[in-house]
């Protein structure tokens, strides 16, 4: 599937990490945030949205350097600073339902760094059951006046440009009537909320947003009113996909540790790595994460052909995110007390890991999506 | 515990216990979390002033002379606080063990008597740098000198080091016997030449004092050897029991904190306009959870009793080792259901239950390793089955063609 020209990006990608992002990680972390020159220098590398069309500012490249660029944050641990969502989850809705006018005004500073992008579906009262929102739009003269509150927004606190989903028509079935509006961050009306301090992902801001009376544009809207729900529907197949390929990124990256520690480390004389319950679970971890590998390259060709996998890729995102946290814990294990230990990197991929059966659409709510395909649901 | 297994005294324990734990301040669990607080003395100074530490202890150093099932139904209750406190609160009982057992008339009336008091705080010096579950390949010594011993050599992941007054401490005193046969255990008091480090950055058990320890020479009177020169297994082997079965005891609080929460939580959240406890992908979670969290305690009552009635040593080992793992495993499973359950809010610090899973994920790898428990299971039940301890009947037989003696082939 990859060409010589994704494996040149890959490593264009690798050294600039090494350079920009890697030694910074841990500053982040603490400081619960990615400061914006670190978007800014990504942008002018050329590593954010980079499947934009040229005109956009982005280069047409394909879905795989997504993956690459996805894949190599996980790997080398700045899983938290969340590129993907910007480039890959969000800018998407603005480019496939915006018109040609809110294009030109905010994906060519999308790719440059300068707007940061995220995305507000959930809310306290509606998570997994995201028919269920409550923050209004209604329509005044020519502005959007927007009420209620978001929840675990990512880039919540650091977003510049966020995309709402509000319901516009009460007197519809919920999925019906629920529009998605761009809310700027210095609209009136407009506030962010506390940061969330969460288990783990601390450079990654989630935060509440709340919104009273907040005033946009009439042309805000994107694509057209009332079929936000249907259009969420159709994006979080890719987020889907994201999700999995970062939670198979950090498989691997945490087996490649600890199969290092495993060789390195010795106790009652021999390395650890040769007892067999400890080469059993090795072998266990390499062979699950093998077949997730093999599963989500066929998914991901399918999904670059433009097919519904829909099923598949709920299918991978639960199966995927729980594997990677199966191997997490054992990773953790094979490392014994270390393991518990923040200054190794297994630790924090223990903390990070967690959410991936959470977010993006729990395991339990993908498995309905695979029910329902069964004629279970 | 089940409370339809206690008596009346257990009954009244328990109550003591509950109203403790009330007692304790939120504050005091929130700084611990975040490291503003490294040790919680005064908790342990409150716990022993309602003389509830130690409980198993002779009633004339202190203690009130109960048994491992008393002292379990007090550790579940103190588990609810995931594993700082609950290792405060364990650790006079653990270290207090090696002195009640091993200990001189005089070694008692100096450590064990503050200890159970709340006036001084031990921690137990094991694991080393090279390495935890290989306990016998120690490389810390002490030397013999007159009427000391020095003792050089580094201990990590020392649980309440960073505020002990004394460390129950394990060296090699003899470095040409057979691994086994040269270690002896003291106790060494906070002084110089020997350097404390509280670590921080821990997944979490924060708060708890986890430190490093570093021994330059420091200087140990003779007398504070703990049972025989190089006599140090026979501790190790007896402190089995108090670290495992308190590991086990307060596993069992911190799963059924979690799973309180998450049950009320999935009364009350509504999805697809039902409360989600009507799914049964979430009330079946809870199901399993349950059903764990009693299975593990009645396997820790088991040990416990085992223990109490001096049954035989092989097997308390093996139900002590079995109940370590099984209400670890089940504890952190049940966590983990429990984040499920609240969703994305149950990863935020709105909600304990972060806290308590990164609590927990130690407890698999503390006092042992589970893996190492199942070490000691295969080799106690090897042990009892091939030693005779068969059922009634001879169950093999009871196959048609169980007397086809050419059938049964093993080489």
């Amino acid at each position: 599937m990859y060409k010589e020209e994704h494996n040149i990006f890959r490593e264009a990608f690798r050294k600039f990490l090494a350079t920009h992002v890697i030694p910074h990680i841990d500053e982040w972390e603490e400081k619960g945030e990615v400061p914006r020159d670190a978007w800014m220098k990504m942008g002018q590398a050329g590593f954010l949205c980079p499947w934009l069309p040229e005109k956009y500012g982005g280069s047409e490249a394909d879905f795989l350097y997504s993956v690459i660029i996805a894949e190599e944050l996980a790997k080398s641990g700045a899983v938290s600073f969340m590129v993907p969502l910007h480039s890959d989850i969000v800018a998407p809705y603005i480019f496939r339902l915006g018109t040609e006018r809110q294009k030109v005004a905010w994906l060519p500073r999308c790719a440059r760094g300068e707007i940061i992008l995220a995305i507000a579906m959930t809310e306290p009262g509606a998570g997994s059951d995201l028919a269920a929102i409550r923050t209004t739009a209604t329509l005044q003269g020519n502005k959007w006046i927007i009420n209620g509150q978001k929840t675990f927004i990512s880039n919540g606190a650091t977003a510049d440009l966020i995309v709402v989903a509000c319901k516009t028509d009460k007197s519809v079935p919920a999925h019906k009537g629920i529009s998605l509006i761009c809310v700027e961050s210095n609209s009136p009306g407009f506030r962010r909320g506390k940061k969330l301090k969460k288990m783990g992902l601390h450079a990654q801001d989630t935060a509440e947003l709340f919104f009273e009376d907040c005033r946009v544009p009439e042309e805000n809207i994107l694509g057209e009113p009332n079929k936000g729900f249907y259009y969420m529907m159709e994006h979080l197949q890719q987020e889907r996909i994201i999700a999995a390929v970062t939670a198979q990124a950090m498989a691997e990256r945490m087996f490649e540790i600890t199969l290092n520690y495993c060789k390195e480390r010795a106790a009652f004389g021999q390395m650890i790595g040769k007892f067999q319950h400890n080469t059993f679970k090795l072998v266990d971890m390499a062979t699950e994460i093998e077949l997730g590998k093999t599963f989500l390259e066929k998914l991901v060709r399918k999904h670059m052909e433009g097919k519904d996998v829909a099923v598949e890729a709920s299918m991978a995102k639960s199966w995927i995110c729980e594997m990677a946290n199966r191997v997490a814990y054992r990773c953790v294990q094979l490392h014994g007390g270390y393991g518990y230990m923040e200054e190794y990197p297994i630790c924090r991929f223990y903390r990070d890991v967690r959410v991936f059966p959470i977010f993006a659409g729990t395991t339990e709510i993908m498995k309905l999506i695979i029910a329902k395909h069964l004629g279970l649901a | 515990m089940f409370e339809f297994m206690l008596n009346e005294n257990q009954k009244f324990l328990l109550k003591e216990v509950q109203d403790f734990v009330k007692w304790v301040p939120k504050s005091l669990v929130l700084d611990m979390d975040s490291e503003h607080v490294t040790y919680p003395r005064q908790f342990v100074e409150e716990a022993g002033a309602r003389n509830l530490l130690g409980l198993r202890f002779p009633k004339k150093y202190g203690g009130r002379e109960l048994k491992w099932e008393d002292e379990i139904i007090a550790i579940e209750e103190i588990g609810i606080f995931g594993t700082a406190l609950a290792c405060a609160y364990v650790m006079p009982s653990i270290v207090g063990e090696a002195i009640n057992v091993f200990g001189t008339e005089e070694q008692k009336e100096k450590w064990l008597v503050p200890l159970i008091k709340g006036e001084k705080i031990a921690a137990e010096a094991l694991t080393e740098p090279r390495g935890g579950s290989d306990f016998f390949g120690t490389t810390t010594s002490a030397r013999k000198e007159g009427n000391e011993y020095v003792l050089r050599g580094q201990k990590r992941f020392v649980v309440g080091a960073a505020e002990a007054d004394f460390f129950l401490v394990y060296a090699r005193t003899d470095p040409k016997a057979p691994p086994h046969k040269g270690i002896s255990a003291f106790i060494v008091e906070r002084g110089p030449n020997v350097e404390v480090e509280y670590l921080y950055g821990l997944l979490g058990t924060r708060g708890g004092g986890t430190g490093r320890l570093v021994f330059k020479d420091a200087r140990v009177p003779a007398e504070n050897l703990i049972g025989k020169e190089n006599g140090a297994a026979e501790v190790f082997y007896q402190m089995m029991i108090p670290e495992r079965l308190t590991s086990a005891a307060g596993a069992i609080g911190m799963g059924k904190a979690a799973l309180e929460i998450a049950a009320k939580y999935s009364d009350r959240r509504k999805a697809f306009g039902e409360k989600i406890r009507r799914f049964q992908g979430v009330n079946f979670k809870v199901a399993d959870s349950i059903t764990l969290l009693d299975a593990a305690r009645g396997l820790v009552y088991a040990a416990a009793r085992s223990v109490d009635s001096s049954d035989e040593p092989s097997r308390s080992r093996r139900l002590v080792s079995e109940a370590k793992k099984f209400a670890t495993d089940a504890a952190w499973e049940v966590i983990n259901h429990s984040m499920q359950i609240l969703g994305g809010i149950g990863y935020t610090n709105i909600f304990p239950i972060e806290r308590l899973l990164r609590d927990a994920r130690l407890i698999m790898i503390w006092t042992g390793t589970n893996e190492i428990m199942n070490l000691i299971i295969q080799h106690e039940f090897y042990k009892e089955i091939l030693g005779g301890a068969l059922s009634a009947r001879d169950v093999e037989a009871d196959a048609p063609e169980a007397d086809k003696s050419d059938e049964k082939v093993y080489e």
